[in-house]
């Protein structure tokens, strides 16, 4: 089984602003209400940064860290640590590439019952329109009846 | 440049290239079946635009949010099916509330005459319909509003 699960630079970013972000508020508020004024230098900035990091590494890896486990059978697909989201390739009808914006893209796999499982090929940093075709052939070979077979193992 | 080359250059546009300034293309299917037509790629868009929070305001108040797609299909050159498959688009723009379609049909050689002149004498307005000699690099499209704006979109050879 091929995994994939490198540091989503993007994401750990993400986390690590709103975080910064959440805890300026948070400090110029605590300021105002008990000093009636704010406090900000060097000593503060870098206070701040040091929560941020270690608290948006905690929310990184805990919500947003993607890994995704592939062999010819099925997939697994984990975020942070929720429980994974485990599908054969016999459970998917459709194979898409999904444009998310700002050139990210995502490989969106849809089940008969029309839900779809997303996944993140640009966090993991696989080149999405490769992943999808290999994906169809996926689905492809096993939606074969038995006895014949794909074209990627003739 | 073989189909599935230029196809993919052409999904590559659409989504991130000259495409965007007419709509946000986001989602692509390849080999996507509807009706009895099987067609080479899919792809659906909508023309309000993503963007950040102004833009999105912007784009609200002032773009109208509808659908549109992109359908390509190479497996009838000679264009001997053109009105079912023309049939199944209209079809589907009419269920689904899309307001119109392109559908590219690119070949690695030369159009016949008599495809390029149904092509020409289209009058469909809300289908767009490009011939792509992915040899010559030739294009021939219907003359409609859809039509014309799909020419600079198709022409992504390099």
């Amino acid at each position: 089984m091929r995994t994939v699960a490198p540091w989503q630079r993007m994401n750990f970013a993400r986390s690590v602003g709103i975080f910064f972000v959440l805890v300026s508020v948070a400090w110029i508020g605590a300021n105002y209400l008990i000093l009636k004024d704010f406090f900000i230098g060097w000593p503060v900035i870098v206070g701040n940064l040091t929560v941020s990091i270690v608290g948006g590494t905690w929310w990184y890896i805990t919500r947003h860290h993607a890994r995704f486990s592939w062999d010819s059978d099925g997939f697994e697909l984990q975020r942070g640590r929720t429980s994974p989201v485990t599908r054969r390739w016999d459970d998917i009808s459709q194979v898409s590439l999904v444009h998310e914006g700002y050139g990210r893209f995502a490989v969106r796999l849809h089940t008969d019952n029309e839900e779809f499982v997303e996944i993140p090929a640009s966090d993991l940093t696989l080149d999405a329109s490769v992943l999808r075709f290999e994906v169809m052939q996926l689905v492809a070979a096993r939606s074969l009846p038995e006895g014949l077979v794909g074209p990627r193992e003739e | 440049m073989d189909v599935n080359d230029y196809l993919v250059r052409l999904e590559d546009n659409l989504m991130l290239g000259s495409a965007r300034w007419t709509a946000d293309f986001t989602e692509s299917f390849w080999e996507y079946p509807m009706g009895d037509v099987v067609f080479d790629m899919f792809v659906t868009a909508t023309v309000r635009p993503k963007g950040f929070f102004l833009s999105k305001v912007a784009a609200w108040l002032t773009t109208p949010n509808y659908y549109v797609a992109c359908f390509a299909y190479s497996q009838d050159p000679e264009l001997k099916h053109l009105h079912p498959v023309l049939n199944t688009i209209a079809t589907f723009l009419k269920q689904q509330e899309f307001a119109w379609a392109w559908l590219v049909v690119p070949q690695e050689g030369p159009f016949s005459r008599k495809a390029k002149s149904m092509v020409q004498s289209t009058t469909l307005r809300e289908i767009g319909i490009a011939l792509v000699d992915l040899s010559s690099q030739e294009v021939v499209n219907s003359e409609s509003h859809v039509g014309r704006r799909l020419v600079k979109i198709v022409r992504c050879f390099k």
